[in-house]
């Protein structure tokens, strides 16, 4: 049944592809029959296509005759009668009806969609905008019995049909429309097949309305979880319960859904038809962030009840009851906010020795990059006297204590550190001076590390001048070769 | 584990050598990717027509959410056999929950053909 639904859909998508060309639609239409027929040619030869009768037959046989009228005779059962036949359910003649009662509302939904074929067909060379407009059959059905022939649709009530906003949209494109008024065999023809419409519209409901009633002992556990009205409608589609307990979770989740309605729109919009399982209590009491994982947990634990309840497993419902307090459980879990925040207290500190201990670099090194005289004065702030600033009235860096003790001065005296003054000591030990000789291939002018330049007399050893030998090499004050003159 | 008693429903139930082997086997079925985990996925194996035999847990609680899969494993002629413990099926698949059926699927060319297939015949005795 599934595969013949896909396919009526399918001619549905090539219809409205094909909606410029009539022709065409007479053989779509015609292959259409031919499925319904079952590939019987006798009939398609005898085909006349104007006549409702070869459109739709479900209402003339005598299988949807008898069901109707259990199912009429059955509604008026009391139900102390009902409860008395629980005892042996699966050879109650009831059970059997309602097991024919979803093979028949799934007949009849196929029936509205192929008389919606025949009615629009007709339709639309009155009103060919109103298919796009009205996508629901049976609402397509009443629409087209209220306006009939009329063309001013103004004169036409169609409140309570339809909602206002397509009800305007409606109008206004009929007082644009390209239609013409159908002839009168036309028209009754095509409001005859709305009246059938209607008819099996109303069988169905009474059909599942008896299947609704009944659903307390066909399908305890599913009932327990979803209604007896969703619960109804997933039997319903699926073709009997156990159909549905054959399928997996994801397509129960899918059953009923409608993709008609988004043709032409964005996918991008936040409203999402997910079928039945939409209509259920426990979904429309979700908030709308959590509803996609609601449908998705409905639809698992839902197919679990309907396993049960397809084996007679748990005639009393305490299963599904069951898997229905858990899906409330597990929905009151996500609407908890996270538990809040504590104070994380500082971590532990890492006690590992350390790779230093002191000695003679590492004091080096700590001199080296120590903090100056000049920025701890700078750091410090004296009570009740404001501080200077580099750009004055307290903008810029400030100074601190700088310049406050007394002098008006910001240079600080430089104290005498250790290892300037070891390096001071070490330098002056070694000997770059002259040794007080002069001549005359050496300068008098002598550079030292420490002062820099130091200036010595000439005149110091003017007596000396006179000497015999000016040679440094023969010069007697050498300390080469002193030889005493005898 | 004295004190509890099987459901008469899990049948064929495979005694403890038998178990053993079959366990054996989900987990090589998991490690060549030939395994489906969930009844879920093993309903599809068998609507598909893939599946080699189907492994389900007798202490599944309760056991009627998954007697649909002899139902569809007569109809598909695919044998089917009940291991007592879900936990120690979950651990043969692979997964840290526990499982209540799976399924093992059908490759050409795979190297656990003969073992499956010796398998299948010990699963079909059980019938008998």
């Amino acid at each position: 049944m599934a595969t013949l639904a896909d396919s009526f859909l399918a001619d549905l998508d090539e219809l409205s592809d094909n909606e410029a060309e009539i022709p065409e639609d007479n053989d779509v239409d015609a292959a259409d029959m031919e499925e319904d027929v079952d590939g019987d040619l006798a009939d398609l030869e005898n085909l006349n296509y104007d006549d409702l009768d070869s459109v739709s037959k479900l209402q003339k046989t005598q299988r949807y005759t008898d069901i109707i009228q259990k199912v009429e005779e059955a509604l008026h059962k009391k139900e102390s009668e009902v409860l008395f036949q629980v005892v042996d359910i699966e050879d109650d003649p009831e059970y059997q009806l309602i097991v024919d009662c979803n093979a028949l509302s799934v007949d009849i939904e196929n029936e509205i969609v192929i008389i919606h074929n025949f009615i629009r067909d007709k339709y639309r060379l009155k009103f060919p905008e109103l298919e796009s407009l009205v996508h629901h059959p049976i609402d397509y059905a009443r629409v087209v019995k209220k306006i009939g022939n009329e063309m001013d649709l103004t004169l036409v009530d169609l409140e309570g049909l339809l909602p206002s906003a397509i009800i305007m949209v409606v109008s206004v494109t009929a007082s644009t429309t390209t239609g013409k008024p159908l002839p009168e065999e036309v028209l009754s023809k095509t409001v005859e097949a709305c009246d059938r419409a209607l008819d099996l519209d109303s069988a169905k409901k009474k059909v599942l309305d008896f299947v609704e009633s009944r659903m307390g002992y066909i399908a305890p556990n599913l009932s327990a979880i979803v209604g007896s009205a969703v619960a109804a409608k997933l039997m319903g589609t699926a073709g009997g319960l156990a159909s549905l307990a054959k399928m997996p979770a994801c397509n129960v989740q899918l059953l009923g859904a409608k993709k008609k309605n988004l043709a032409g729109f964005s996918t991008a919009t936040s409203q999402f038809r997910v079928g039945y399982l939409e209509q259920t209590e426990i979904f429309q009491t979700t908030p709308p962030s959590l509803r996609m994982r609601a449908c998705r947990l409905l639809a698992a634990k839902s197919t679990l009840a309907a396993r049960v309840d397809s084996i007679r497993g748990d005639p009393s419902g305490k299963t599904g009851r069951a898997f229905k307090d858990e899906i409330h459980k597990k929905i009151e879990k996500w609407q908890e906010p996270p538990p809040a925040k504590q104070p994380k207290p500082l971590p532990v500190p890492d006690s590992e020795p350390k790779k230093k201990r002191g000695g003679r670099r590492l004091r080096k090194m700590k001199e080296r990059y120590a903090i100056t005289d000049m920025r701890k004065l700078a750091n410090r702030m004296q009570f009740g006297v404001p501080e200077e600033s580099s750009l004055g009235d307290g903008l810029g860096e400030g100074y601190g204590m700088l310049g406050q003790a007394g002098s008006g001065k910001l240079r600080v005296s430089v104290g005498q550190s250790k290892l300037a003054a070891k390096v001071a000591k070490k330098f002056k030990e070694k000997n770059y001076g002259s040794s007080g000789a002069t001549s005359g291939l050496t300068s008098s002018l002598a550079f030292t590390p420490v002062q820099g330049i130091e200036l010595t007399n000439p005149q110091a050893h003017a007596h000396q001048l006179g000497s015999g030998t000016q040679s440094t090499y023969f010069s007697e004050t050498g300390t080469f070769s002193k030889i005493k003159r005898t | 584990m004295t004190g509890e008693t099987v459901n008469p429903k899990a049948y064929p139930l495979a005694d403890a050598q038998l178990a053993i082997t079959i366990l054996d086997l989900v987990q090589q079925a998991a490690n060549y990717k030939q395994l489906k985990k969930g009844a879920n996925e093993a309903t599809k194996t068998l609507n598909r027509g893939i599946s080699e035999f189907v492994v389900m847990a007798a202490d599944t609680e309760p056991l009627e959410i998954l007697l649909h899969l002899p139902l569809l494993a007569e109809d598909k002629n695919v044998p089917y056999v009940f291991v007592p413990s879900k936990q120690a099926l979950g651990r043969a698949c692979g997964v840290t929950r526990p499982v209540i059926a799976c399924s093992v699927t059908t490759n050409e060319g795979s190297q656990l053909k003969s073992q499956i297939q010796q398998l299948k015949d010990a699963i079909e005795k059980l019938l008998i």
